[in-house]
């Protein structure tokens, strides 16, 4: 026996007149023993006669020349992006252009030779300065933090006036 | 199975996506009809289904090489649309959401008893009637019923295109259904009675309901 729930799927079938043939013998044997059922198959009948009967709208006027213009649009938009177009029309251009690097690339080499010793040689650091401890860039001539912490703390109480105070 | 139309369609698209624009052309001689007007009944406005209709199928030419042939060119076709204008729908949504104003705000009234049942003998009225009848239904119930009924998808199209259970379409369609029902009461043409079962689907043709398909 076909509950009401599944009835309303083969309702809304029947109405379309999509229903199979053992569904349909199904939902007629509900329909005759439930109440309730009938009016809605009746109105899911009803209204799908009224939705079908629809008139259709009329494509507006100069629609397919307004969409034909957007569509040629299109089309010069995928000629932009294809890369073939491109590549033929930039060809000069990249002919030209390396022409010029290579013109340029010879009266650079021809005239200044780079030295690479020289280069190096400026960025190299003072083997002086390389030997000091790395604090020392920071030396101060007046007492640190930490150094007059540390002389507070191991202070000796009859000396005050402690040396480790003081850095060198 | 494979028809007529559908073979044409096949050479059709096979052409566009080998550049022909002249078939893609003929793609939209073919479908702008059926595609404006679901753009028409799932927003109940002349210019958004324009703008939206034109959309769809730019989309659709952008994309026309990728198109597999896995469903049907009117398929693939409704699916590109129905995202453009589901998008369109969420948008508007969001905006009403942000300004304070009712969700569906932009919708129409729904014509319970702005439409007599004279007023609807005219194609103009009838139409609009329908289409703000369905303005009131949440969008994922206007969608569906809206493909089945008035476009006349089957309910296995209408799962795939929706990414949706066919269990779902059937339940949304019912459910839309049974909430149209008071406000197309103008629209209603009494040929049956509860004890003939519901079988009006099938009675005045011998055939099912089909709507206009393209
Ligand atoms: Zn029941």
């Amino acid at each position: 026996m076909l509950t009401c729930k599944d009835a309303e799927a083969l309702m809304a079938r029947r109405a379309s007149g999509a229903l199979e043939t053992d569904d349909d013998a199904a939902l007629v044997q509900h329909l005759r023993e439930c109440g309730a059922c009938r009016p809605l198959a009746d109105d899911q009948a009803l209204v799908a006669r009224a939705l079908t009967s629809r008139p259709e709208a009329a494509v507006p006027l100069g629609f397919t020349q307004r969409l034909s213009d957007r569509l040629d649009a299109e089309v010069n938009w995928a000629d932009m992006l294809n890369w073939r177009m491109w590549t033929v029309r930039l060809a000069p251009v990249a002919a030209a252009l390396m022409i010029a690097a290579a013109t340029t690339a010879e009266r650079v080499t021809a005239a200044d030779p780079i030295d690479l010793a020289e280069i190096a040689e400026s960025w190299a650091i003072d083997p002086e300065l390389a030997e000091l401890p790395t604090m020392s860039l920071f030396w101060q001539a007046e007492v640190s933090a930490d150094s007059m912490l540390e002389a507070v703390l191991t202070a000796d109480p009859d000396d005050p006036i402690a040396e480790a105070g003081y850095d060198q | 199975m494979a028809d007529a139309g559908t073979d044409v369609d096949r050479e059709l698209v096979e052409a566009a996506a080998g550049g022909s624009r002249e078939a893609f052309d003929e793609l939209v001689r073919r479908y702008q009809r059926c595609i404006f007007n679901l753009a028409r009944s799932l927003t109940s406005n002349d210019g958004d289904a324009e703008d939206l209709t034109q959309e769809a199928f730019v989309r659709a030419y952008r994309a026309i090489t990728k198109f597999r042939g896995d469903s049907t060119f009117k398929t693939w076709m409704y699916s590109v649309a129905t995202n453009v204008i589901r998008t369109h729908m969420a948008r508007q949504k969001r905006r009403g959401a942000f300004w304070g104003t009712s969700l569906d705000a932009d919708a129409p009234e729904a014509p319970e008893r702005a439409v007599s049942r004279e007023d609807v003998e005219g194609d103009v009225v009838r139409r609009d009637a329908i289409d703000k009848a369905l303005a009131a239904l949440p969008e994922e119930l206007r969608v569906a019923v809206t493909l089945r009924d008035i476009h006349g998808l089957g309910y296995r199209e209408i799962a795939e295109l929706l990414a949706i259970p066919i269990g779902t379409v059937e339940s949304r369609i019912f459910r839309a259904r049974h909430r149209l029902r008071p406000l197309l009461e103008p629209l209603m043409t009494r040929t049956t009675s509860s004890s003939d079962a519901s079988q009006a689907g099938r009675r005045d043709s011998g055939r099912p309901l089909e709507a206009k398909a393209c």
